[in-house]
């Protein structure tokens, strides 16, 4: 995404509400992922098509037994906004994740020099694994100058690049912040895309499809829902019950392929509270939660339970309720971390799977997108593949 | 006492009767007030929401964008999903659901994701209680939801769609209440209202209901029942009579207070009185009745003071009186016995004169022959000269050991004969007395028992001693002598202290008297108690000299 009258040396990002930057680099919203992509980088991206391209590492090659993989960093390569970075930081901040390296099947990993970093695989891999481009495994820091915090900060792109000011917006709706003069926008409410396409100041595309709402039930839950979730009824979730850009569920659930497919445990006890629960940061799993409800009929009627998302962790542990919707990545490069978190909670049935859309103000630099949806701004001199999805 | 009681508790239940009729009937007013506000304000509701269905139909009309939805538009089917939802916010509605004619849900309001749900009886049910609101159970996503419901229709693109929608009812149900005291209670079809022990005041408004969730779904009646407890009247009613209860004890404790106040005052004082009264005879005329008091009590007890006073002095003069009559009897009773004597003195020396002069040669003769007579004579004269000096004996009044003087008077008796016996009371203090005074007494009184008993085998005189405690706190010492002998009858008891009154054979009759008269000159008394056939008792009772300790 690049349009030919590039300028700006201040990019602003607006989101609907301040970002906690608490648990970074793992994020648990969009939003989130968003920003933390600007502030961490991991050797490897995945772009929009699947494919795995440098980023802090320049190339990276496997020994003959194809358990070693030597990365070669980027000549010059700085994390945001500091100093330049050493295959010695790429371990440390490794090490400091001393669990999940052994979860993620990394053995060993050692600076060879300031710019070499061997990774020992605990299996043979044909092929870099993708988890290298999991957030997880990113270098970076959210200490950035000039006292950030959730609702405002500057990230400086590249050594010469334009500033990414990430603004929270005062009244939560993205249309105020368009007329305050926001340069960039990610949104899934049509309210909002509607509002900018209506304005010819800004362009909007469709980001990759990033969530895969599920319905998750444990064993003996009281939920049936009227008819089985076919396509149609997926089709009809997708169409009417949400107010996004939706579509059924794809059948590639990656958390029932793969060597982390979920094992699903019995619980002991049959659930036996009528409710169908969400996040209450996730208005999609709202109308989700409705529509299954509605569905359910009547007897013995359910109803839905919003949650904030330290309960809704709980009330997930606990398993006691008819079941939850979760929002799951639609596709993952770590699925048995991932997958991790839903072990012995229940089954997911996926449901449909949504995007969102960028709005960009016309002008604003070139912008790449990973396979996630995340969006980066193109530094400049930085020649990127532009590409569609 | 029941003088007050009984206008007392007339009037406490005459209070509570009252109370009870006028407060059940202010009850009922206000139970029948809440009613008729209910009412009032639900056939209010019912035209409001009828209002706001009708205005939400005609603009349901009027909108191309739900038209072309419902002719299958899929561009603007989220905009007949959301019409619902929009149109209830505006309208001021709690729910609102659009239904095709087969019941098919088009759009809901309170509850948006229940699109395309069947719901084919609600129409017809509800179209059975036209222009009136229906108490629907219905549910949003998040919980129940209990709604007044109309129904109304539009003819929309060749369909009939119909309008089912409300206002919430659960904080109108309550918002009348303004009165903290009248509850009001939705009863569901079936229910009943919870017994209770308490009385109460009930009216009912009833509803048409309707409960979606329930299978199936008919039109039933639900009751709005407004109820009045009765507590506060119980609790008045109560109070009134613990009051009541309240007043009585006090009553009661004011009469006991009167009643001992008077007791105290005026009962006690005329039955101690009363009391020393009856303990006055001549014998005994110690009793005082010296008093403060100003009152009618005190001028009594001062009326009997001199009284008694009188009364000593008239038993002064009585006993003097009497010992002059004693003495005029006895002076009568001296002369006759002494000219007893000197009778036949004078005949025999009239005698021995006239044989002197007739025939001297035999005077020494006749001498002989008459000396015998007058010896006889001298001796009855110096005999009687004895008696009567027992009569007047000196009397010496100073302590003596009662004690003491029974035992040896006894011990004297008891060598002569057998059946007497002494019981002493112990540490006796000193009686103040002459001693030989008390003995003679004590040998005349025993000298009577021991008499009265002879000739019985089981025959027993017995002497105590006793010390009684006098009523102004002092105290006499009491001697009694008491046979289980023939005893006396009243005539013979009138007489036993008169002079020279005898039963037994030659003898005086001025023992008992001169017992009488010791004792009274020694500040005592006596009294007898005699039965025939029984026995007698002889009390004597002497003063206890002075500076005498009271036994224990």
């Amino acid at each position: 995404m690049a349009d030919s009258a590039q300028r700006l040396d201040t990019i602003t990002l607006a989101v609907p509400e301040p970002v906690d930057l608490a648990r970074a680099p793992i994020p648990a919203s969009a939003d989130q992922r968003l920003v933390f992509r600007q502030l961490f980088e991991n050797l490897v991206r995945i772009d929009c098509q699947g494919q795995l391209q440098p980023a802090l590492a320049s190339s990276w090659r496997a020994d003959s037994t194809g358990r070693s993989w030597t990365f070669a960093l980027r000549d010059g390569v700085r994390v945001p906004y500091g100093s330049s970075l050493t295959a010695q930081m790429v371990e440390s901040a490794w090490h400091s994740r001393q669990a999940a390296l052994q979860s993620a099947g990394l053995e060993s990993v050692s600076a060879l020099d300031d710019t070499t970093l061997l990774v020992r695989m605990s299996d043979v891999r044909d092929s870099l694994p993708q988890l290298f481009a999991d957030l997880l495994w990113s270098v970076g820091s959210v200490n950035l100058p000039g006292a950030p915090s959730g609702f405002r900060m500057n990230i400086p792109i590249g050594a010469t690049g334009p500033v990414l000011q990430i603004l929270a917006a005062p009244t939560g709706d993205l249309r105020d912040a368009l007329d305050a003069g926001a340069d960039l926008v990610i949104s899934g409410d049509p309210q909002v895309i509607d509002y900018a396409a209506r304005h010819p100041e800004f362009q909007t595309f469709p980001l990759p499809w990033d969530r895969t709402y599920a319905l998750l039930r444990h064993w003996g839950s009281a939920l049936r829902v009227a008819g089985s979730l076919d396509s149609a009824a997926r089709l009809s979730l997708a169409r009417d019950a949400v107010q996004t850009e939706a579509r059924p569920a794809q059948s590639q659930a990656w958390w029932n392929n793969g060597p982390c497919a979920l094992s699903v445990s019995m619980k002991a006890a049959v659930p036996t509270a009528t409710r169908v629960v969400y996040q209450t940061t996730d208005p999609v799993a709202r109308q989700l939660a409705e529509r299954i409800v509605a569905l359910a009929g009547d007897r013995p009627p359910l109803s839905v339970m919003g949650l904030d998302p330290v309960r809704f962790a709980d009330a997930l542990e606990r398993g006691n309720d008819a079941g939850y919707i979760v929002a799951l990545p639609f596709r993952s490069v770590a699925p048995c971390r991932e997958s991790a978190e839903w072990t012995r909670r229940g089954y997911p049935e996926p449901l449909i799977d949504t995007r969102s859309r960028a709005i960009v103000r016309r002008g604003s630099p070139a912008l790449t997108v990973d396979y996630d949806g995340t969006l980066r701004i193109v530094p400049p001199g930085n020649t990127m593949e532009t590409q569609t999805h | 006492m029941l003088a007050v009681l009984i206008p007392l508790g007339a009037l406490a239940l005459g209070v509570r009767r009252e109370l009870d009729r006028r407060l059940t009937r202010e009850y009922q007013e206000r139970v029948a007030s809440m009613v008729r506000v209910m009412e009032r304000d639900l056939a209010r509701e019912t035209g409001v929401v009828g209002l706001r269905l009708r205005a939400t139909a005609t603009q349901l009309a009027r909108d191309n964008r739900f038209r072309l939805a419902l002719q299958g538009d899929p561009a603007n089917r989220p905009y007949l999903l959301d019409y619902a939802g929009q149109a209830m916010r505006l309208s001021g509605l709690s729910m609102l659901q659009i239904q095709d004619r087969g019941g098919r849900i088009l759009s809901s309001g309170h509850f948006r994701n229940q699109f395309d749900q069947v719901e084919p009886n609600l129409p017809r049910l509800l179209a059975g209680a036209a222009d009136t609101l229906v108490l629907v159970r219905t549910r949003t996503p998040e919980a129940p939801l209990l709604a007044f419901v109309r129904i109304d229709s539009v003819h929309l693109a060749g369909r009939e769609l119909t309008l089912i929608g409300g206002i919430e009812a659960t904080g109108r149900l309550h918002a009348g209440a303004r009165d903290r005291s009248l509850d009001i209670t939705l009863l569901y079809p079936g229910d009943s209202l919870a017994s209770s022990s308490d009385r109460r005041v009930v009216r009912a408004v009833q509803l048409p209901y309707l409960d979606l969730l329930a299978q199936p779904g008919t039109l039933d009646t639900a009751r709005l029942v407004v109820t009045q407890s009765l507590d506060s009247l119980e609790a008045l009613r109560r109070s009134v009579s613990r009051w009541f209860f309240v007043a009585l004890a006090l009553t009661l404790l004011a009469g006991i207070i009167a009643a001992a106040w008077i007791s105290g005052r005026i009962s006690r004082p005329l039955r101690d009185l009363a009391q020393k009264t009856s303990r006055l005879d001549l014998d005994q005329l110690d009793q005082s009745f010296a008093t403060e008091r100003s009152d009618e009590i005190g001028a009594l007890s001062r009326l009997l003071a001199a009284m008694t006073e009188r009364l000593r002095t008239s038993a002064v003069r009585l006993r003097e009186a009497e010992r002059r009559a004693a003495v005029g009897d006895l002076a009568r009773q001296v002369n006759h016995d002494i000219k007893n004597g000197l009778t036949p003195i004078r005949n025999v020396l009239r005698h021995m004169t006239q044989v002197l002069r007739q025939n001297p040669a035999s005077l020494p003769e006749v001498f002989e022959a008459r000396r015998a007579t007058i010896e006889s004579s001298v001796e009855y004269l110096d005999t009687l000269a004895r008696n009567y000096d027992r009569l007047a004996p000196e009397l010496e009044r100073k302590a003596c050991d009662l004690n003491a003087i029974v035992q040896q008077v006894v011990a004297n008796a008891a060598r002569d004969t057998g059946g007497i016996q002494a019981q002493l009371y112990p540490q006796l203090p000193p009686a103040l007395g002459d001693t030989l005074v008390i003995r003679r007494i004590l040998e005349n009184l025993i000298g009577n028992a021991l008499d009265s008993v002879s000739g019985k085998a089981d025959g027993m005189v017995t002497v105590s001693t006793a010390w009684v405690r006098g009523g102004e706190g002092a105290g006499r010492l009491q001697v009694t002598v008491a046979d289980t002998g023939i005893g006396m009858t009243k005539s013979e008891l009138d007489r036993a202290f008169d002079d020279f009154y005898t039963t037994k054979p030659g003898g005086t009759g001025l023992g008992l008297s001169i017992v009488r008269r010791l004792i009274l000159d020694l500040d005592g008394s006596l009294r007898v108690e005699t039965e025939p056939g029984k026995g007698t008792r002889v009390i004597v009772e002497l003063p206890p000299a002075a500076g005498a300790g009271v036994p224990a």
